[in-house]
């Protein structure tokens, strides 16, 4: 049986244009790939269809070898860290991360506690939990919105060009730490970027995504 | 104070003496040991309790029926939207006696309860559709993807993303409502129970019919009371709600429909018929004659017999309220000009201008046109007859909506498109009209439709304040009420339908001038 994440003969299509034809993709467990292709080819649409947020025209997606096409993204397991951090304006940096444990934020049960501790020390913010996400630089939110995706421990994780509105020196960083981070966590992940030394950094293995439309 | 702000004292004296004097001219009228006992009597705190148990029930209803429909709205790209809008918009701006008539006309059990919900909700449905969609258009839809990726499931994502960013929106929608519901006349007067009065309608009997002044005085001081709390708590919760978060663009989501996106678009078409269906009744009810359909009523209107209208024919009344209304709305207009000129001159403390000319739409009309009505009777001036009063106090009614239409235009303004007219050769009024001149007098053109709407459609203070011989349409139309008979039902019916005409004319003309990207109103 087909071990991780398989997709086959994906096709997604917006009001009459294609975007992605035909994709085959497989995502082993404990793999880190990266999808490195040209802006506008469709490759967030690709990850979004995976996650569960957007329904493809056609193809299957399965996990394990059990079909998830049709199943809805919350019960997927599959986490997603978007281009912008997309931290929820009304918790502070703890109420993020720990936004998908159980408990409530007002009464820190001990686990959840540490869950959020251990978390901001692997993408490196210790001691941020009572900050408010509106003081945060850009990166520092990218790697909150990473801790707080990775929190409900996804069986895994995407990333959709995530460090794209950050500088080059960061963006590198960044890249180191996150591969660190997946490997400790021992989480597969599927990266898209068009960078190619960032897909380098990250990854165990890359793949081209050529433009449908061109 | 920096000079121009010196402008705003001319609209602060207006609001002064026409709603603050008033106000407390009822206060120390109510300040009797007579008034003391009717405050400590069991009968006064059962009218306060249905008033706020009425006005509760109709602001979580309101909201409640216009989520779905706010979110459809400003967030779903669907056929037919800014007709639904203006459609669900419209009871908003209605005379309120024209709403009561219609439901009176329309509901099986007028009278009661229920039907006067049922008119709130269809006035306030709207104005919460407008207030919750405005920022609900704002918010990125991609947090709610988020959530789902976190494994939380629609519910609970609503509950816990959704929602949180909404709160203030929906607490300033569901306060205004309050404050509309619990100090609402119109409505009440026509459709309620006469056996159980809320307190602006208790004011008005015990003030008009009985004459029992420190009742009334003290009535309006306890509405008062309920009031400023209400206005409190919200400024309160208001700020403790905000959340530091950045507004995307408005974008209407093209993505395939989900089937729960789906039942929000029926519930809007729903919504939006269910809101058509009483203002089609009325005009059905103003055309039906005996067994059949007619015009008689409208002809009686005009030309009314002895034993109908008595002394106003139709055109008298609907003349006269022009008059009042076009005197208001200049009164406004040139208040509004000069709060908005004094407001933004003092920039950052023009806040306070703002709430402070902003009080008319806390205070209720009825202790307004109460107030001055005692003003006028005990005042070192004998302003009884003045019929300068009843302009003036719609104009009171109508100033913060011209407010609120006119600033956020004015503040938008870049001088610098001015000076690169003038740089590229432009005389000084040309530079000035082309650039600014053409959208500020848009504004105050929607300013203007909109203040004759409120004006026209006035009723709590113009009540008080109109002479018995010169009745503004809707005093007519309450007075026709309250006479037996079929033909009286019938031309107030028909009356209601001009009123309910002329309301859309204005508001409709004024909706066409609206500039397409300015805040406000």
């Amino acid at each position: 049986m087909e071990q991780g994440l398989c997709v086959s003969g994906l096709q997604i299509t917006y009001d009459d244009r294609t975007v992605v034809p035909h994709l085959d993709l497989a995502v082993l467990p404990g793999e880190i790939v990266a999808v490195l292709g040209p802006s506008g080819c469709g490759k967030s649409s690709v990850l979004r269809c995976i996650a569960g947020v957007q329904a493809p025209q056609a193809g299957t997606i399965s996990w394990n070898g059990d079909d998830v096409t049709r199943m809805p993204a919350h019960l997927r397991r599959i986490g997603l860290v978007f281009q912008d951090p997309l931290l929820f304006p009304h918790r502070d940096v703890a109420g993020n991360v720990g936004f998908a444990l159980p408990g409530r934020s007002s009464r820190e049960t001990s686990a959840r506690h540490s869950r959020i501790r251990e978390l901001l020390d692997l993408v490196g913010l210790p001691g941020f939990e009572s900050r408010h996400v509106s003081t945060l630089s850009g990166g520092e939110a990218q790697r909150v919105a990473l801790a707080r995706a990775l929190a409900p421990r996804p069986r895994l994780l995407l990333l959709d060009e995530p460090f794209g509105a950050l500088d080059r020196d960061l963006r590198d960083r960044l890249a180191l730490d996150v591969r660190a981070l997946l490997e400790q966590e021992g989480t597969p992940a599927l990266h898209v970027t068009h960078d190619r030394a960032e897909a380098q950094i990250i990854a165990s293995r890359v793949v081209h995504f050529t433009a449908a439309s061109t | 104070m920096p000079r121009g702000a010196v402008w705003a004292v001319i609209p602060l004296l207006a609001v002064g003496s026409l709603i603050v004097v008033p106000v407390i001219a009822v206060v120390f009228a109510g300040l009797t040991t007579q008034s003391l006992t009717t405050l400590t009597e069991g009968s006064t705190w059962r009218i306060v309790t249905y008033t706020a148990v009425q006005a509760l029930v109709s602001t979580i209803l309101s909201v409640a029926l216009a989520m779905p429909a706010a979110y459809a709205l400003y967030r779903l790209s669907m056929p037919g939207r800014r007709t639904l809008l203006a459609v669900l918009t419209l009871p908003f701006i209605l005379p309120t006696v024209v709403v009561g008539l219609a439901f009176r006309e329309l509901l099986p059990f007028p009278g009661t309860t229920a039907a006067i919900v049922i008119a709130h909700v269809f006035f306030n449905v709207g104005l919460a559709v407008r207030v919750i969609g405005s920022l609900w258009g704002h918010l990125d839809p991609r947090m709610r993807e988020v959530a789902a990726t976190l494994g939380l499931s629609p519910i609970q994502a609503f509950v816990r993303v959704t929602l949180p960013p909404l709160k203030p929106a929906i607490v300033s929608a569901a306060v205004l409502i309050f404050l509309f519901t619990f100090t609402s006349f119109g409505v009440v007067l026509i459709l309620g129970d006469p056996s159980q009065p809320t307190i602006e309608v208790a004011i008005y009997t015990a003030a008009v019919q009985r004459l029992d002044l420190p009742e009334s005085a003290a009535l309006a001081l306890l509405q008062f009371v309920f009031v400023a709390s209400a206005v409190l708590i919200m400024t309160r919760l208001q700020h403790r709600l905000s959340v530091r978060q950045r507004l995307g663009d408005t974008a209407l989501s093209h993505h395939a429909l989900s089937s729960g996106e789906r039942l929000t678009i029926a519930w809007t078409y729903i919504l939006a018929v269910a809101v058509a269906i009483p203002l089609i009744a009325l005009v059905g009810r103003s055309l039906r004659v005996g067994d059949g359909w007619g015009v008689a009523w409208y002809q009686r209107a005009f030309a009314p017999e002895e034993a109908t209208t008595r002394a106003a024919s139709a055109m008298e009344s609907v003349t006269l309220s022009l008059q009042y209304a076009a005197t208001a709305t200049a009164f406004a207009l040139a208040l509004g000009g000069l709060a908005c000129m004094g407001i933004l001159a003092a920039r950052r403390r023009g806040a306070w201008l703002d709430a402070a000319l902003a009080l008319p739409l806390g205070v209720s009309a009825v202790t307004v046109g109460f107030g001055l009505l005692l003003v006028s009777l005990r005042g070192p001036i004998d302003m009884r007859g003045w019929w300068v009063l009843v302009p003036l106090g719609q104009a009171m009614v109508a100033l913060p909506i011209v407010i609120r239409v006119v600033l956020p235009l004015l503040t938008s303004l870049d001088p610098r498109l001015r000076y690169v007219a003038a740089t590229l050769g432009a005389p000084p009024m040309r530079a000035w009209w082309s650039t600014e001149g053409s959208l500020v007098l848009r504004a105050f053109a929607v300013a203007a439709a909109l203040a004759a709407a409120v004006a026209l459609g006035e009723f709590g203070a113009t009540a008080f304040l109109v002479r018995l011989d010169t009745p503004t349409v809707p005093v007519q139309i309450v007075r026709l009420l309250g006479r037996p008979g079929e033909a009286n039902i019938g031309v107030a019916a028909a009356l209601s339908v001009m009123l309910l005409v002329l309301t859309i004319l204005i508001v409709g003309a004024a909706e066409r001038l609206r500039p397409r990207r300015n805040g406000g109103w």
